[in-house]
């Protein structure tokens, strides 16, 4: 692949100049959104840049799983942070992502569709917890939705002598497919609606665009399977939070 | 011989703003078996708080309650619910089919097989609706075939004693007259009902006796021929009548 010079990263500012000019010319006011998002992703990926180079060099198992480590943390801390009103959200969220990413890279590699290296495991990673976190955040905002807006249903359940799991099934059910539906969505449209990142990062790397796709319809059901399980988890978790031991619904304070 | 007995019982929740509010306040009072027992008051009054002791949907925060001489908490939950049923103000039905509905409690249970059509026709008899029915969605039936539905899902697990949330505060007059005779046919055959109302007229025809509450605390209790002598409790259920829950 062509290297980029400092100076055409520079010159790609146009693009940004670009943005502001339209923001002055139509009175929206994003000027200051564009200046603080430029500067950001310069900052951030400038910073990932480092620690990558820094991590590939060392060459240590230890610190590929330090780095997975830190990237599923923040994941479970933000999507935790999204399903607040689920009592335990934080740690909720932190085993499904964790056991999800940890299940999904023991099979990848464990097939031998990618090596247990840096270069691969880390950005793999990436897109495994990105994803993941999307789909427990969702989990996490639903459940408690659907718990709360049937609570009338569930309790009903409840009193003709229903367990919990069972009471909380049709919410479950309805948690599961609302986190799942943009998941299979980006699925059905692959390839021709849209062409995802790592397939065009390595056609424009200059691998031939079949090897390209191979790699990428591996990517994809990863990306199709691995939400599956991780709400599956959260779900199983997070329904246990509203009820006690006496098979009571326990929706919190005001409730 | 009192079937449900209240003693001393209060209950305390917490609020959308953490604070502590008593919804109960050191309230006795027994319901004897085979009667129509009301829970009456105002909005707000607690009288459905106190109804879902009864189930265990709640616990109470002091005192004790009583199902055949047996505290509430020594009760297995499984073994209360199955002789307490509880019917829900709103229909409360699952989405699904009448048949559906009716064998939910045996199903979950694994007393009857989820589509064993004879037993949920023959507790569609016992509440009057169509054995045409059986196979319809829920969401197609009117309100007062729904409630139908609902007490026939409560029967379907023989309780001892059913509980219903104003039962018929959604339907209209005709209806309403179908639910109450039912009650009526079923207490005949012996089973207690406890039910909510806030109607004066549901009172004096449905139950034999009664406990008024306003703002958690008992402010009546007795028969309702007694009910009907004290003109300050009957004002207070007239004038305080309102929508809305509690």
């Amino acid at each position: 692949m062509t290297e980029i010079s400092t100076f055409q990263v520079l010159l790609s500012l146009v693009f940004v100049a670009g943005a502001l000019y339209f923001s002055r010319l139509f009175k929206v006011k994003m000027g200051k959104d564009i200046v603080v998002s430029a500067v950001r992703a310069f900052v951030q990926l400038l910073a990932i840049g480092y620690v990558l180079d820094f991590v590939f060099g060392l060459d240590s198992p230890l610190w590929v799983v330090l780095m997975i480590a830190i990237m599923a943390g923040v994941a479970a801390y933000n999507s935790g942070k999204r399903g607040a009103k689920v009592k335990n959200s934080y740690l909720i969220s932190s085993i499904a992502i964790f056991f999800t990413t940890f299940v999904t890279i023991l099979v990848l590699s464990g097939f031998g569709i990618i090596p247990f290296e840096a270069q691969y495991i880390i950005p793999v990673s990436g897109m495994v917890i990105g994803n993941v976190m999307n789909g427990a955040s969702l989990a996490l905002m639903r459940l408690d939705d659907e718990l709360k807006s049937n609570r009338v249903r569930v309790e009903a359940a409840l009193s003709l002598g229903a367990a919990p799991i069972q009471a909380a099934a049709p919410a479950l059910k309805k948690a599961v497919v609302t986190s799942m539906v943009p998941v299979v969505d980006r699925a059905k449209v692959v390839g021709i609606v849209s062409l995802p990142g790592g397939m065009s990062g390595m056609i424009l790397a200059g691998a031939s665009p079949l090897a390209a796709v191979k790699f990428q319809i591996v990517i994809m059901y990863m990306l199709l399977g691995s939400p599956f399980l991780t709400v599956a988890i959260v779900n199983l978790l997070a329904y246990r939070q509203y009820f006690n031991r006496q098979r009571q619904l326990v929706l919190g304070p005001g409730n | 011989m009192a079937i449900v007995q209240f003693e001393n019982v209060t209950l305390r929740k917490k609020d959308e703003k953490n604070n502590e509010v008593t919804i109960l306040s050191d309230l006795s009072f027994s319901v004897e078996a085979g009667t129509v027992f009301a829970l009456a008051g105002p909005s707000g009054s607690g009288k459905s708080s106190a109804l879902r002791l009864i189930n265990r949907l709640d616990d109470c925060s002091s005192g004790n309650i009583y199902i055949d001489g047996k505290e509430i908490r020594a009760w297995d939950v499984r073994d209360l619910r199955n002789k307490v049923g509880f019917m829900f103000q709103e229909a409360a039905l699952f989405e699904g089919t009448v048949m559906e509905n009716v064998l939910y409690g045996l199903c979950i249970r694994g007393l009857r097989k989820c589509e064993h059509e004879p037993t949920a026709l023959e507790l569609l008899k016992q509440v009057g609706l169509s054995p045409e029915l059986l196979h319809r969605n829920v969401e197609s039936l009117s309100g007062g075939q729904k409630q139908r539905v609902n007490l026939a899902r409560t029967l379907a697990l023989n309780p001892d004693i059913i509980l219903m949330d104003e039962p018929t505060s959604s339907l209209d007059p005709a209806a309403t007259r179908t639910i109450e005779n039912l009650i009526q046919e079923l207490n005949a055959q012996g089973r207690t009902f406890i039910v909510v109302s806030h109607s004066l007229e549901q009172i004096e025809r449905l139950a034999s006796a009664c406990v008024v509450l306003d703002a958690g605390r008992k402010v009546f209790a007795g028969s309702t021929r007694e009910l009907f002598a004290a003109r300050e409790i009957t004002n207070l259920l007239t004038n305080g009548k309102e929508d809305g829950d509690d």
